[in-house]
């Protein structure tokens, strides 16, 4: 009676993993089918923001005065003390005027974005979240740290196909582009695709790489790492 | 309409480009400032300027005035002419504010001259009022003065004579936009900053309005539709403890940079991670097979037992 019973507990609780299995093919499918919406539903939204700042007010305009005040320059800032510069309508953009200062953001839905990236040979383009965190990185990708403007930028997301579930597909000389809420665009090159275990957090941010991009390898114990170089 | 631009600056305008050895000039003597305002070879005429005693000169370094020196300001390297521009136009705004006041103050002549004599050994900002002639706005640019100055010859004038740099508009052209963004200079210790800061945008002098700058508008804001007749400038209300002020117009923005000397350590950051960015997939074929397994086993040996318990009986 005992070796019957046995039995049939065996088989009861076979039954329950598969089930256990299955619920959780199920959860996950739910959950990559919600965090593809989640990037649909605010992608418009940031974009939206990202054109309204770039609206005619603030395109760059060419300098009056025909100076070397080139507004995109990073290299050569307008000077203040340039004999040939003067206050004139021209508009810099702020990251030019303070290359320290931080990305800006802008809230939608509660949640501060600060900007999108743009992968065209894997067909993505995403919102990017201000800080991560384990609840933020299933809403988006969540910058890490670093700004474009000192190109030392780490983009971290979850590997959901619809996230940076396909950054291992990635190869040397593919194009990636960040655009920040200003509406300033970042052009970067795909130079070396890596993996890196999941302790190894100085290794991420080793190295003089523009902008690096991560995420999780299917088993979770290690992170596929993209690192892009920028264009100048 | 297109903005026109026609900036002028002249060898004197940056005087202190060439600094003043501590024995190269008599302290008794007077000195003069003589400020010829033109655009184009034309004079302009009735141009107001004001003309404020900044520093004395105390024969190592210039040293604040009693009416300057409660002002977060710095005074900067004597070869640094940027800072000396940028120190300049912050602190005209501040005179602008009304934060200090002068009793030198003339009109330029039928010339576009201007001349303040007696003065005392220093150092002096010239600050002029923007002036309309018909259809045309002159804003001169402010700027600092020594007296004496050397020449690059190493000569010695205690009568100076400058023309300010200056821009012009049409006072019936587009409107105007202007940009302030906060520039934090603290080695990025956010413990020190205060939550917010109140800048005050000036319309001629007077304030037009006022904006309060914190992380939720990342530290800036976009004035628009201003009246091209007039002049714009920014003030930041209250400098923040421990910090100095420097205010610079570049283009449409103005930049509104905090600085703290020596500012303590930020707090470490907490311990690095990478985030765990994978979903929960391994334990899918692994529960299934375990299950499978389980099913199988328990079925095999129920068919043993039962065939077992058959034969027995």
């Amino acid at each position: 009676m005992l070796k019957r019973i046995i039995c049939i507990v065996a088989i009861c609780l076979g039954v329950l993993l598969i089930l256990l299995s299955a619920a959780i093919a199920m959860y996950n499918i739910w959950d990559e089918n919600r965090a593809r919406e989640s990037v649909e539903n605010v992608l418009e939204l940031v974009v939206q923001a990202q054109q309204a700042a770039k609206n005619p007010n603030s395109t760059n305009k060419i300098p009056s005065n025909g100076s070397s005040a080139d507004p995109n320059d990073k290299e050569n800032p307008p000077e203040i003390d340039d004999p040939s510069f003067s206050q004139s309508e021209d508009i810099v953009p702020d990251y030019v005027l303070d290359p320290d200062k931080d990305l800006p953001s802008v809230k939608i839905n509660g949640y501060k974005y600060v900007g999108t990236i743009h992968i065209p040979v894997l067909e993505l383009e995403l919102p990017v979240l201000e800080s991560w965190s384990l609840k933020l990185l299933k809403r988006a990708p969540c910058r890490y740290l670093g700004t474009p403007y000192q190109e030392n930028m780490i983009i971290c997301g979850h590997n959901y196909s619809s996230h940076f579930g396909s950054l291992k597909n990635l190869q040397r000389g593919d194009s990636v582009y960040f655009t920040d809420m200003d509406g300033n665009d970042f052009e970067y090159i795909v130079e070396l695709v890596e993996t890196i275990p999941g302790t190894g957090v100085e290794q991420m941010q080793s190295g003089d790489w523009a902008l690096t991009l991560f995420t999780c390898t299917l088993n979770s114990k290690s992170r596929v790492t993209v690192r892009c170089s920028a264009v100048k | 309409m297109k903005i026109r631009i026609f900036p002028i600056i002249l060898a004197l305008m940056l005087l202190l480009t060439v600094f003043l050895p501590a024995t190269a000039f008599a302290a008794e003597e007077d000195g003069s400032i003589v400020i010829t305002f033109k655009h184009q070879g034309k004079a302009i005429s009735m141009a107001p300027f004001y003309l404020y005693h900044v520093a004395n000169w105390d024969g190592d370094e210039y040293v604040l005035t009693d009416e300057f020196a409660n002002f977060s300001v710095v005074l900067p390297d004597s070869d640094d002419s940027a800072a000396w521009s940028a120190l300049a136009e912050t602190l005209s705004a501040y005179t602008r504010y009304g934060q200090v006041h002068t009793s030198l103050a003339e009109y330029t002549d039928k010339s576009g001259r201007v001349k303040f004599d007696g003065l005392d050994i220093g150092l002096y900002l010239v600050v002029g009022y923007a002036v309309t002639e018909g259809e045309t706005i002159y804003i001169p640019q402010p700027m600092l003065v020594s007296v004496p100055y050397n020449d690059i010859d190493g000569e010695i004038h205690y009568d100076v004579y400058t023309e300010p740099k200056y821009e012009y508009r049409n006072i019936s052209g587009e409107k105007l936009e202007r940009h302030v963004l906060k520039i934090w200079e603290d080695s990025d210790n956010k413990e020190l900053r205060p939550n917010y800061i109140t800048v005050a945008l000036l319309c001629d002098g007077e304030v037009y309005d006022r904006q309060t700058l914190n992380e939720d508008n990342n530290w800036r804001y976009t004035w628009t539709e201003l009246d091209p007749a007039h002049e714009w400038q920014i003030v930041e209300e209250v400098v923040p403890e421990e910090y100095t002020v420097q205010i610079v117009q570049q283009g449409v923005t103005f930049t509104v940079t905090n600085t703290c000397d020596n500012p303590p350590p930020p707090p470490p950051p907490p311990p690095p991670t990478l985030p765990q960015t994978g979903m929960l997939w391994w334990p899918v074929p692994v529960l299934f097979g375990a299950g499978v397994l389980l099913i199988v086993v328990g079925a095999v040996l129920l068919a043993v037992v039962c065939r077992r318990k058959k034969e027995d009986a």
